[in-house]
C-alpha cells in the first residue's frame, strides 16, 4: 500500500488485528500494543509541536536516523498519552548523545536497560509516580514512557533480541524503567538543578542501567550506616564495574527513599557529602574479588575501583514512606564505555 | 452493516529502515601472508590477548608472516579511535580483528 498522501508508511488494518500482526513481525516487546493510527500519532506529535520527519538524532553505528514521527508511532503503541511525548522526546534525545553510546547499550550481552529519571514540575502535571511503588506497576506515565524507549530501540534502531540485542539474560527493566524524582528534603537540591537546569524546568536523565539492587536498612538512622549499606551493593564483586581489569570504575544511580533521605539530611549532610562519603569508600580490596571468584588483573594495586568518581554517583529521591528501602542501579559498563546523559524537556 | 474493509484504518509502521549507505571499499585482500607485517587488533574483551597472541604465533610459524604487532582498542563498546587506526594503517600489510569473549 502506498504511503502517498499519508503521514508516513504503513498499511490498512483493522485495529483489532494490530497487536497480533505486530507481534508476529517482532515489532512489540511481547505485550499487546495500541494501534498507531494516523490520528493518534498526529495528536502525539502535536502535543510537543514536532514534525513527523523532524530528526531527533542518529546512531551512526547502525546507520539509523531517529525521527519524531517514528518515536511517536512507538509511543502510541506503548500506550502513551500525547502529553507524555515531550518527556519521551527528551529521553530519546539524551540517549542519542554520543557519550551515552546507545548502540552498545542496546546490543551488549550485558543486557542493559535505559533507566529514565524525570525531574521537574511536568512530571507531576502528567501524573508520573515518584512515590510508593515508583518502579512497580500501576502508573501509566511511568510505564509507557519507559516502554516507548524499549520499543524505539527495537523498532527504530533494530535491537531484535538475539540479533542486535545480544543480551545474555537482559533484566525486567528492559520492558520499562522510568520514574519521576520526588522533591528532595529541603535544603537538598533537585536532580535537575544539579544538572544545571532551573527549578521550574523539567529535565530527563538517562542511565545505562544494570539490574537494580536493594539497599535494605530498616534500623539505622545515621548517614554513614545507611550509606555503608549502599556501599555494600556498589562494592559487590558481582557487579561488572567492580574490580574491572581497567581499574577505572563506573557510574551508579542511588535511589534514596524518603526516610533514608530525611535521616541523612537531618544529620546535616548535603548530597555532595553523600557522594564524597560513598566515593571515598567505594574501592574494593583485591582479596574480596578473589573470594568471590573474580581474579581481576587490575593494575597491581590492592584496591580496585567500583565508582569512577564522586560525580559518577547520581542521587535521586523517590519512593514511599513506611519502609526504609533504597535502591542502587549500577551502570552496565565502565565510564569509558558509556555515561549517563540528560536533556531538557521542551515545554 | 459496515464491511470489514470499512473498519480498517491506516496503521503507521514503527520501523525505521536502514538508510542505504554508499558502497564501502574494502581493503584488498593479500594473495599470501608470507613476509607481511600483520597487526592483530584486540577488542579489549577478556582473554582476547590470549587468543590473538596464539594466532600470531601460528601465523609466523605456519604461514611465514614477517612480523606480528598486537594492538588493542581502549574500550570494547566503542570503535577504535582514529589515532589507533592511523597506527594500524602505517604498520599493517594485513589486519585481523573481531575477537570477542
Amino acid at each position: 500500500m502506498s504511503a502517498q498522501g499519508r503521514l508516513g508508511p504503513g498499511e490498512l488494518l483493522q485495529p483489532a488485528e494490530v497487536a497480533d500482526r505486530f507481534f508476529s513481525r517482532g515489532w512489540t516487546d511481547g505485550l499487546p500494543v495500541m494501534p498507531p493510527t494516523e490520528g493518534a500519532v498526529a495528536a502525539t506529535l502535536g502535543a510537543g509541536g514536532f514534525g513527523f520527519d523532524q530528526v531527533l538524532g542518529s546512531v551512526p553505528e547502525r546507520s539509523r536516523t531517529v525521527t519524531a514521527g517514528k518515536v511517536a508511532v512507538n509511543a502510541v503503541m506503548a500506550g502513551c498519552l500525547p502529553e507524555y511525548f515531550p518527556v519521551v522526546v527528551a529521553a530519546v534525545r539524551a540517549a542519542l548523545e554520543p557519550r551515552f553510546n546507545l548502540h552498545a547499550v542496546s546490543s551488549s550481552t550485558g543486557g542493559a536497560a535505559v533507566l529514565i529519571l524525570v525531574s521537574g514540575p511536568l512530571a507531576e502535571r502528567i501524573g508520573m509516580n515518584s512515590g510508593a511503588n515508583a518502579f512497580g506497576p500501576g502508573n501509566r506515565a511511568n510505564a509507557t514512557i519507559g516502554r516507548t524507549m524499549r520499543l524505539v530501540q527495537m523498532n527504530v534502531l533494530g535491537s531484535e533480541p538475539g540479533l542486535m540485542d545480544a543480551s545474555t539474560l537482559g533484566h525486567p527493566g528492559k520492558y520499562t524503567f522510568c520514574i519521576a524524582e520526588a522533591p528532595p528534603p529541603s535544603p537538598w537540591v533537585s536532580l535537575r538543578e544539579e544538572l544545571g537546569y532551573g527549578p521550574e524546568q523539567t529535565a530527563v536523565l538517562v542511565f545505562p542501567g544494570d539490574s537494580p539492587l536493594k539497599v535494605a536498612n530498616q534500623g539505622a538512622a545515621t548517614p554513614s550506616a545507611i550509606l555503608d549499606t549502599a556501599l555494600a551493593a556498589l562494592r559487590s564483586p558481582s557487579n561488572y564495574n567492580t574490580g574491572h581489569d581497567s581499574n577505572t570504575g563506573g557510574q551508579a544511580v542511588l535511589v534514596i527513599c524518603p526516610e533514608h533521605a530525611e535521616s541523612i539530611r537531618d544529620a546535616g549532610w548535603t548530597k555532595d557529602d553523600v557522594r564524597a562519603y560513598v566515593y571515598e569508600r567505594s574501592a574494593v580490596p583485591r582479596s574480596s574479588m578473589r573470594a568471590a571468584g573474580r581474579d581481576s588483573k587490575g593494575d597491581g594495586t590492592d584496591l580496585l575501583a567500583s565508582l569512577a568518581g564522586p560525580d559518577d554517583l547520581v542521587l535521586v529521591t523517590a519512593g514511599g514512606y513506611g519502609g526504609r528501602w533504597s535502591m542502587l542501579v549500577p551502570a552496565w559498563a565502565r565510564r569509558a564505555t558509556a555515561t549517563f546523559s540528560h536533556a531538557p524537556v521542551a515545554t | 452493516m459496515t464491511s470489514r474493509r470499512d473498519q480498517s484504518v491506516w496503521i503507521l509502521s514503527p520501523r525505521e529502515e536502514e538508510v542505504p549507505q554508499p558502497p564501502t571499499l574494502f581493503a584488498q585482500r593479500p594473495d599470501h601472508l608470507s613476509g607481511l607485517d600483520v597487526v592483530l587488533l584486540g577488542n579489549a574483551k577478556l582473554n582476547v590477548d590470549v587468543v590473538l597472541r596464539e594466532l600470531g604465533r601460528r601465523l609466523v610459524d605456519d604461514y611465514g608472516v614477517g612480523s606480528v604487532t598486537y594492538l588493542e582498542k581502549e574500550v570494547a563498546g566503542k570503535p577504535a579511535d582514529r589515532a589507533l587506526l592511523a597506527i594500524v594503517r602505517a604498520r599493517a600489510g594485513a589486519v585481523l580483528t573481531g575477537v570477542g569473549d
